[in-house]
């Protein structure tokens, strides 16, 4: 690898309001290379592909190939560079045809606009060929199977002559014996000179097929190490950040008595065996890397999603939950992760937003009694301290920590026993966060139960009585987040822990590798 | 606290375009006092209101179904089906009224179910599904008509179409009712919260609770109801069963919905802005019959209208977004 570096990023800087999400990140990848790109939640992976992709500007910083400095203005311009991106969701059209989409937009023609079929087929079996997958160029790639559509998009960033192939999550979907596969290929893909960036949240798989790993932390790139330089233990201490952890939001101490009990719920391709309980006044964290199903859990204790099996029981009462509101009824709130999506009425104001779950209680014969809903609603403004001009405001001008609040007071009408949070405070200012928290911990003192997923690591070691980890659909780890050992949780969290994970795990790969 | 109550539909901006279409509807019809001397007289005015009750009617439903985010086009049909149905089982008696009403009423509610599943359950655009159930519903008053007008309407049905109280038109009446029911039931009920969530989000509508199916479901069954309301109404003003009008009000309520303010996105707006379009349709309509403007160029001249309209409420929703 003499002389000039196929692609040499320098010094890439990026800010985002309140974050610098990278921070003069060096990176960089030769042909033939495979080179593992690792970090924690939230460690500015995403941010440095898509400034290579084009998708974002970098506020400093440059990017070289082959020695020349170019402006990756746009995906299409990262194309044309010999830079494809395959992302975690595929980019596939599934109403046209495997050839149709490996030449989208780059189609062979004969002259005068018109497209050459059997050239367009002849060599779409080729990139077919290359890539390892034996079907026909003209079935349409809505009867593909999972593992087959990523091919297929390997094989389209082959057609665009892809120099640099970078890999977001490939595997995170397949199973054990078609990432073996995939593993295969990316190496075979390396040989045949292409360089691929790889990402992963399955460390073995990066160990087994990288021959540099870079781990960033914070925005920063913390090493960039060969593969025999470096082991899953030394990575995953590199990638524990060695920030303070705050101050503890503390309040009364749980009572023991168990509130929310979870036995054995399944759902096939998100979780499994899960079995957790939540005592009266306890707030539990549960934490996990992206994509590990941790998030469909409490969307199943709030009835959002049908497990295929387990129980719930609440107050040792089991729950029969169809649909979210048969788990209001029982008494569970759920405040989700996307407050725009699935918590706020945009076009409604303050006060239709915070009586909307609760509009049964506070009526006579089908009329909302508005005195009682305004004192009420009076109260919550006050309690929560939702800034605002009146409670007639619509609540898309409310910023974001109010609006969260307005969700959040929702739920306070009808007095939940068990708060469920999805990133209770994504998106939202310091100050806000804080009051949020102490909200939070407020209605565990009254004697709620609260279970928080958040991938905010800080978070839930500050605000949480215990922690739960979910590595691979699974509960990994538990412990008290008081003096938790935070390079513990990150073991836990890479699957590093001698954890009883089954199916999509890929056993002899950590320790033979591809050669 | 001050304990004055406002009525919340001006607080909270639900009025739409109803003050700015009203002023228009009067302005309209001083210019029409103008031209035709006899044009402001009580009678006259209170007769030109009663013209608009046919579509002030299906426009209740109408805003109903739009404001969940769905439209009604098969509210025309439905007009016209319970028109037929009613003269035709009425025959001339009022011992026939009751049995004409229910018979009509079950039809109407059936329609709306049917819709309101489809697009729920089935998960059918309600755009095609009511289309569909539109075409349908309009074949089915031409097979039971045999294709021709017939029937009579009973004395209580024309006291309904074209009987006064006083001076002012019964039907009048009954649409002063049914739009303060449906203003109160907007901005006053549970079921009004409802509509308005699950137009607005309908995700973060059903996180919280509420049945969104059943509430879209019961908007299409109501918007029938309303259209069959309509339907009699115009069979006590014609006095028997025809099939020579109505099929185009699936567009004009939707127009003036639109114009009125409230959303095609669904949950912002209500009947007060609808209410407001309605009268200035109308009075707009009086007045091209005064200035002789040939019915095409009154098409043309109405469908300039309803565009700036809606390029009005566009440019107004982007810069609230």
């Amino acid at each position: 690898m003499a002389g000039v570096p196929f692609l040499l990023m320098k010094g890439i800087q990026k800010r985002f309001p309140g974050v610098l999400a990278l921070d003069s990140v060096d990176f960089v990848c030769e042909q033939g290379e495979v080179h593992g790109l690792i970090g924690e939640n939230g460690a500015g992976k995403s941010t440095l592909i898509k400034v290579l992709g084009g998708v974002l500007q970098p506020d400093a910083g440059e990017i070289l190939v082959q020695g020349a400095p170019v402006k990756v203005a746009s995906p299409s311009r990262a194309a044309s560079l010999g830079i494809s991106v395959i992302h975690q969701e595929l980019n596939l059209i599934d109403d046209l045809t495997v050839a149709q989409n490996i030449f989208l937009g780059h189609e062979p023609r004969r002259g005068m606009g018109v497209l050459d079929l059997q050239a367009m087929c002849a060599s779409a079996r080729d990139y077919l060929r290359v890539v390892g997958l034996d079907v026909d160029p003209q079935a349409k790639v809505r009867a593909l199977s999972l593992e087959q559509k990523q091919l297929v998009e390997i094989a389209k960033a082959l057609s665009v002559d892809a120099r640099i192939l970078v890999m977001d999550e490939p595997t995170a979907a397949l199973n054990a014996e078609e990432v073996k596969r995939l593993l295969k290929l990316i190496r075979d893909l390396a040989d045949r000179g292409c360089g691929v960036v790889f990402i992963s949240h399955r460390l073995e798989e990066v160990f087994a097929v990288s021959h540099r790993i870079t781990v960033l932390r914070d925005g920063k790139v913390v090493a960039t190490r060969a593969r025999d330089a470096i082991d899953p233990e030394t990575a995953v201490r590199m990638m524990t950040g060695k920030g303070q952890v705050g101050a503890r939001v503390t309040g009364i101490a749980p009572s023991g008595r168990p509130l929310l009990e979870v036995r054995g719920l399944t759902l096939p391709g998100a979780f499994y065996d899960v079995s957790f309980t939540i005592n009266e006044g306890e707030i539990v964290g549960m934490v996990g890397l992206e994509g590990q199903g941790q998030r469909d859990i409490p969307r199943a204790v709030f009835g959002d999603l049908r497990p295929a099996r387990g129980e719930v029981y609440l107050r040792g009462t089991r729950l029969h939950l169809t649909s979210p509101r048969d788990a209001i009824r029982a008494g569970i709130a759920f405040v989700p992760e996307e407050r725009k999506a699935e918590g706020l009425c945009l076009s409604l104001d303050v006060r239709q937003n915070i009586a909307l779950a609760t509009l049964d209680s506070r009526q006579v014969a089908g009329f909302v009694r508005l005195s009682s809903e305004a004192s009420l609603i009076r109260n919550l403004v006050e309690r929560l301290r939702i800034q605002l001009a009146s409670p007639f405001q619509e609540v898309r001008n409310l910023s974001g920590g109010n609006q969260q609040k307005v969700v959040m007071a929702k739920w306070l009408c009808g007095r939940p026993a068990v708060l469920l949070f999805s990133e209770p405070t994504r998106g939202i200012d310091v100050g806000a966060k804080e009051e949020i928290y102490r909200l939070i911990r407020r209605q565990a003192d009254e004697g709620s139960g609260v279970l928080i997923v958040s991938s905010d690591l800080m978070e839930v070691l500050r605000l949480c009585d215990r922690i739960l980890v979910v590595h691979d659909g699974r509960i990994v780890k538990e412990m008290p987040a008081e003096g938790a050992d935070r390079e513990a949780i990150m073991t836990a969290q890479w699957g590093l822990e001698a954890a009883p994970t089954q199916g999509s795990s890929t056993p002899g790969l950590c320790h033979g590798g591809i050669t | 606290m001050p304990r004055k109550v406002v009525p919340t539909s001006i607080r909270s901006g639900r009025a739409g375009n109803a003050p700015f279409l009203v002023t228009i509807a009067v302005l309209l019809m001083f210019v029409a006092g103008s031209l035709a001397p006899g044009f402001l007289a009580p009678a006259n005015v209170l007769n030109t209101l009663r013209q608009a009750v046919p579509l002030g009617i299906i426009s209740i439903g109408q805003t109903l179904a739009i404001l969940t985010g769905g439209v009604d086009l098969s509210v025309g049909a439905v007009a016209i089906l319970s028109n037929v149905l009613a003269a035709n089982i009425m025959n001339g008696e009022d011992s026939n009224n009751l049995k004409a009403f229910l018979v009509c009423l079950v039809v109407a509610l059936i329609v709306g179910v049917i819709n309101g599943l489809g697009v729920t359950r089935v998960g059918i655009n309600p755009f095609v599904m009511t289309l569909a159930m539109g075409i349908i519903v309009h074949g089915a008053a031409l097979v039971y008509s045999k294709g021709a007008a017939g029937g009579a309407a009973s004395p209580l049905m024309k006291f309904l179409g074209t009987g006064r109280i006083g001076i002012v038109p019964v039907a009048v009446v009954l649409w002063a009712v049914l739009a303060v029911t449906t203003l109160v039931l907007l901005e006053r009920t549970v079921i009004g919260r409802r509509i308005y969530a699950v137009g607005s989000n309908v995700q973060t509508a059903r996180m919280s609770g509420v049945n969104t199916a059943c509430v879209i479901t019961g908007v299409y069954a109501m918007s029938s109801v309303a259209a069959m309301i309509a339907g009699l109404v115009v069979t006590g003003y014609m006095g028997v069963g025809t099939l020579e009008w109505g099929i185009d009000y699936r567009l004009t309520s939707m127009a003036a919905v639109v114009m009125g303010g409230t959303a095609f996105e669904g949950g912002r707006g209500g009947y007060l802005g609808t209410l407001g379009s309605v009268l200035a349709i109308t009075v707009l309509n009086s007045l091209l019959t005064i200035l002789r403007i040939s019915e095409p160029v009154r098409q043309v001249f109405y469908g300039l209208v309803v565009l700036f309209f809606l390029m009005s409420s566009l440019r107004g929703s982007k810069e609230s977004a």
